[in-house]
């Protein structure tokens, strides 16, 4: 079931080829399926959501995507590189950022500094440099903590560069994740529920934001549980079930296809409250 | 074959030895979690027992009982003293550190109590009995029931008594096991007391068979631990087999390859073993290219490429106000320039040829070889206990270009730096895939088959006596000869160690590694290549390793292999942690400190040895486990720049809160507490 070619809000028609392209993907864990025979298409400058009741593979389905996890069968592709068997850092080098459920802190980096890890890759000197701090080195450092800051104050927190990220509420680890993701430079963008213990300003903060990212030309695979969020901004909406797709289709469209009614939206009612920590 | 059965039967008897050590190292890690290093010493200890009390017409019966009993309470003693103070403050690596300590504490003690020199007892029951044509010491047949015995006693207690199901919950659930109302520090100590007390029992009965000295504990341990990793530390039984099968192994092999490489073929049983599994398992190697097969192949383009012109996706930004870039305070080179100030002024005030003068030369040396190991062990949080391989591969190098072929000594010095550097590539590259302990493990063997390697080819190294004769190495008027030269050259190379490694610490490496360090996974997503990192930071202290070991020969003018044992790996882990591991001064500050404690204890006990005393061994124990018990975070850290400025504050502030500012700077969390740790440690025990 893949996403179709659909037309942006932005005006833009997707390219027909979608960027990242993944198929039959199964994921075993021991006897357990979490993740059967799913496809994901995500295209240029679309935002592609993915939604489920909690449990539902979402969060794996990225893991796999993002090479953290290796599927059981399946092929994921990446502008028609296949990137099964690669580790993640190089998904990450072929334009896939994503970020976590659970936001990554990095104990002992301040924000500012793990905003310049993605940076990295863009840095002009050798690694022999480094050894002796030569000036290309140092120059390499100051414009990686100069585009931290730009990234930062992209999301609107340029003033957290230098605390630790643990010490932000919530809401802006998120924020500080999307900006993270998004200084890798990427084509494609996993964000796992990256509304999750946002307020309804920061939501709607985040909403825009997401827009301007597809806007931009990058493919959004967007993981989330808040419907009104999906509603607002999602071109193509996936919902699994107990690891199987059993949706595909625009927002509207889904949200009127029984089956979803019946599995998902039904509970959305009971759920909002409890928030499940899980990767 | 009679001759090959002989090989298999006394094979089973030392068999019975590791089988012996690895059930007690998995009746230990079982209930309590943890990895207990000291395992090999206990069983020294008993040894050690026996042998002292044999000689005094005392029954054998009662020997072996006192030998198992002291033994069972020296473990119960680590466990209150160690392991249930920090059990809740540091991760699995930190009390596996501490176990180490323990069991050096232990070698320190036996040192002192019972001397140098390796003892022995005779059979139990005098004579000989044959067996498939082998003919075998009536010894044979008290260890092979004491193994069978202790296993059938110790499968009953944990499948079927209530007690050993208990037991098993404290580690598989501490917190449900706490509800259903179990004792977990009784559980401990009884798992202890047990692990302890086989280890008496085996000291005890295998003493005639064998021999015993206060440094036999190592290798025996290092081969429990195998054979406990190879039963995932859970299996009593599979621990048991495996044992009994390194000792076959370890004895056909010796008898029909080679002898003097005997203790060669089990490390390298364990190294391929450990490489294969991993290559193996799951998500290994194999898994990897398969499915990469399947799904289209992972070499459809060597090189990556990504799925639009670099960076299409760039979103427009609104530019921050240029805010420059952080910087630490100038005061921040304070301290560490008054440590070096005083290391530089040291031969100043030392005499020429005195104990202080040697003592201080060694300190140096040590201090270039921590130097490197604080960025394996804080920096990559690699937890290497090979580093004095590396030291000994330089060494060697050195001595054998200079004296058997008359090399240029300069010239020989970077080959020795580049043999180790190619040597920590290859170690690198073979064991940083491996998770946690077996990373410990392999790392040791690997030095360990050096040794043998080092003492047995005689004719390429001069075996235990070594290679003697190195020239002097010389510089403008400076020369190795002279000790305050000699000084003066490994201060330089010192200080350019540390230069190297402040630079990689606040480089993009060095972050790169703190990120790995604390989220590997979030860190892999940004691009950071962690084996890669951790590979060149191997490397670089490798270096300074072979550094190290280079310029030792040319103070020693001589390359033996007992200057670069298990010993110094133990110092140089010991200075590293007691300066600090997060800090790049870590290694240096530990070093002086502890080698500065253990030369005025050495010169104020006697005047004998000067390197090799007992109280050396003692009190490396004894620091390593203090430190990590008490301050964990080392002195280095402890006098960082966010440190001092939190106790500044603080007095500022009157007593406010306890704990200083610990947000902020590179100096967080030392290794050991690491969740990473932790959970490394999961993955190499399945
Ligand atoms: N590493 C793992 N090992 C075992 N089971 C896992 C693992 N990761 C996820 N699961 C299981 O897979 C299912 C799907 O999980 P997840 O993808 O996190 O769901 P979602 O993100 O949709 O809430 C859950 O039942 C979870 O328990
Ligand atoms: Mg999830």
């Amino acid at each position: 079931m893949s996403a179709p070619a659909a037309t942006t809000p932005a005006g833009g028609v997707a390219a027909s080829e979608p960027l990242l392209c993944a198929r039959g993907l199964i994921k075993r864990f021991g006897g357990f399926v979490a993740v059967s025979n799913v496809d994901v298409d995500v295209h240029a400058g679309h935002i592609t959501a993915m939604i489920g009741p909690n449990g539902a593979g979402k969060s794996t389905v990225i893991n796999l995507l993002s090479g953290a996890l290796l599927p059981t069968k399946g092929s994921v592709t990446i502008g028609g590189q296949s990137i099964v068997g690669r580790g993640s850092h190089e998904v990450a080098r072929m334009g896939v950022a994503r970020t976590f459920q659970t936001p990554r802190l990095f104990d002992g980096l301040s924000v500012g500094e793990s905003m310049m890890l993605p940076r990295a890759l863009f840095a002009k000197s050798s690694y022999l440099e480094c050894f002796v701090h030569s000036p290309r080195t140092r120059k390499d450092e100051a414009g990686g903590w100069e585009s931290a800051l730009d990234w930062l104050s992209f999301v609107g927190l340029a003033d957290v560069a230098e605390m630790p990220m643990s010490a932000l509420p919530v809401g802006s680890q998120r924020l500080v994740e999307v900006a993270r993701a998004l200084a890798l430079e990427p084509d494609i963008v996993l964000l796992d529920e990256p509304a999750a213990g946002l307020d309804h300003t920061e939501t709607e903060r985040l909403a825009r934001l997401i827009e301007q990212i597809a806007q931009s030309g990058i493919g959004v695979l967007l993981v989330e549980h808040d419907m009104h969020l999906v509603m607002s901004v999602a071109d193509t909406v996936v919902v699994l079930d107990a690891g199987v797709c059993i949706a595909t289709g625009t927002a509207t469209a889904v949200s009127e296809d029984p089956t979803v009614i019946e599995a998902y939206l039904g509970v959305v009612n009971d759920k909002g409250a409890g928030e499940v920590k899980d990767v | 074959m009679a001759q090959v059965f002989q090989y298999i039967f006394s094979g089973l008897s030392s068999g019975c030895i590791f089988a012996l050590i690895a059930l007690g190292f998995v009746i230990i890690a079982r209930v309590t979690g943890v990895y207990n290093f000291a395992q090999g010493q206990y069983m020294m200890v008993g040894g050690m027992v026996m042998a002292s009390t044999h000689t005094d017409k005392f029954p054998i019966a009662a020997s072996v009982v006192l030998s198992v009993v002291v033994v069972a309470l020296v473990a119960v003693l680590q466990e209150r003293f160690t392991v249930s103070i920090v059990r809740d403050k540091v991760g699995v690596v930190g009390l596996a550190v501490i176990s180490l300590g323990v069991g050096v504490l232990l070698e320190g003690l036996a040192l002192i109590v019972w001397g140098k020199n390796a003892r022995s007892i005779p059979s139990f029951e005098p004579g000989t009995f044959t067996l498939l044509g082998a003919h075998l010491d009536n010894q044979t047949l008290w260890i092979w029931g004491a193994t069978l015995v202790s296993l059938v006693l110790m499968l009953v207690l944990f499948q079927r008594t209530t007690l050993g199901k208990a037991m098993r919950a404290c580690a598989l659930n501490p917190t449900a096991a706490r509800l259903l109302g179990i004792r977990l520090d009784r559980m401990a100590i009884l798992a202890f007391a047990i692990g302890g007390g086989l280890a008496g029992l085996v000291g005890a009965i295998a003493l005639p068979l064998t021999s015993v000295s206060w440094e036999s504990g190592v290798t025996v341990g290092l081969v429990g631990f195998i054979a406990a990793a190879v039963a995932g530390f859970d299996r009593p039984a599979v621990a048991v087999a495996a044992g009994l099968g390194l000792g076959v192994v370890e004895n056909v092999a010796a008898g029909e390859i080679s002898s003097s490489y005997r203790q060669l073929f089990v490390y390298g049983v364990l190294l391929v073993y450990l490489l294969v599994r991993d290559v193996l398992g799951e998500g290994g190697f194999v898994a990897r290219v398969r499915l990469a097969r399947a799904s289209g192949g992972l070499r459809q383009r060597r090189r990556l490429r990504r799925a639009v012109s670099a960076g299409a996706g760039h979103v427009a930004l609104a530019r921050a106000s240029g805010d420059r870039m952080r910087r630490e305070p100038r005061w921040a080179m304070l301290l560490p320039l008054v440590l070096l100030t005083l290391m530089a002024l040291a031969p100043l005030v030392l005499e020429s040829g005195s104990q202080a003068m040697s003592a201080a030369i060694v300190i140096l040396l040590s201090a270039v070889a921590a130097t490197g190991l604080t960025l394996i062990l804080g920096l990559g949080r690699m937890f290497s206990l090979g580093h004095a391989g590396l030291v000994l591969i330089s060494g060697y190098t050195v001595a054998i270009l200079t004296v058997n072929h008359a090399w240029n000594p300069w010239v020989a010095l970077a080959v020795g730096v580049l043999l180790a550097v190619v040597g920590a590539f290859i170690i690198g590259w073979l064991t940083l895939r491996l998770q946690g302990f077996n990373l410990a493990i392999a790392t040791l063997a690997i030095h360990l088959i050096l040794l043998v390697f080092v003492t047995q080819a005689t004719s390429f190294t001069g075996g235990e006596r070594g290679i003697v004769g190195v020239p002097a190495l010389k510089v403008f008027s400076l020369t190795t000869e002279s000790q305050h030269d000699f000084y003066w050259i490994t201060f330089v190379a010192l200080l350019i160690c540390l230069l190297v490694a402040r630079n990689l610490t606040k480089s993009r490496v060095g972050r790169s590694l703190r990120a790995v360090g604390s989220e590997q996974d979030g860190a892999s997503m940004l691009g950071v290549n962690a084996f890669r990192m951790k590979l060149m930071v191997f490397v670089i202290g490798g270096a300074m390793a072979g550094l190290a070991g280079g310029l030792w020969v040319f103070y020693l003018s001589l390359a033996a292999p007992e200057n670069w044992g298990f010993a110094l790996t133990i110092s140089l882990v010991t200075y590293v942690v007691v300066g600090g591991l997060t800090n790049v001064y870590g290694g240096v500050v530990g070093a002086v400190v502890v080698g500065a404690v253990q030369y005025l204890v050495t010169s104020q006990t006697a005047g004998l040895g000067e390197s090799s005393s007992e109280y050396e061994v003692l009190l490396n124990g004894a620091f390593l486990i203090i430190f990590l018990l008490i301050f964990r975070q080392g002195i280095a850290v402890a006098l960082s720049v966010e440190r001092v400025k939190g106790y500044v504050a603080r007095i500022r502030r009157g007593k406010g809160a306890l704990r200083g500012p610990t947000e902020g700077g590179p100096s967080a969390g030392p290794m050991v507490q690491t969740g990473t740790a932790g959970s490394a440690v999961a993955g190499a025990s399945r």
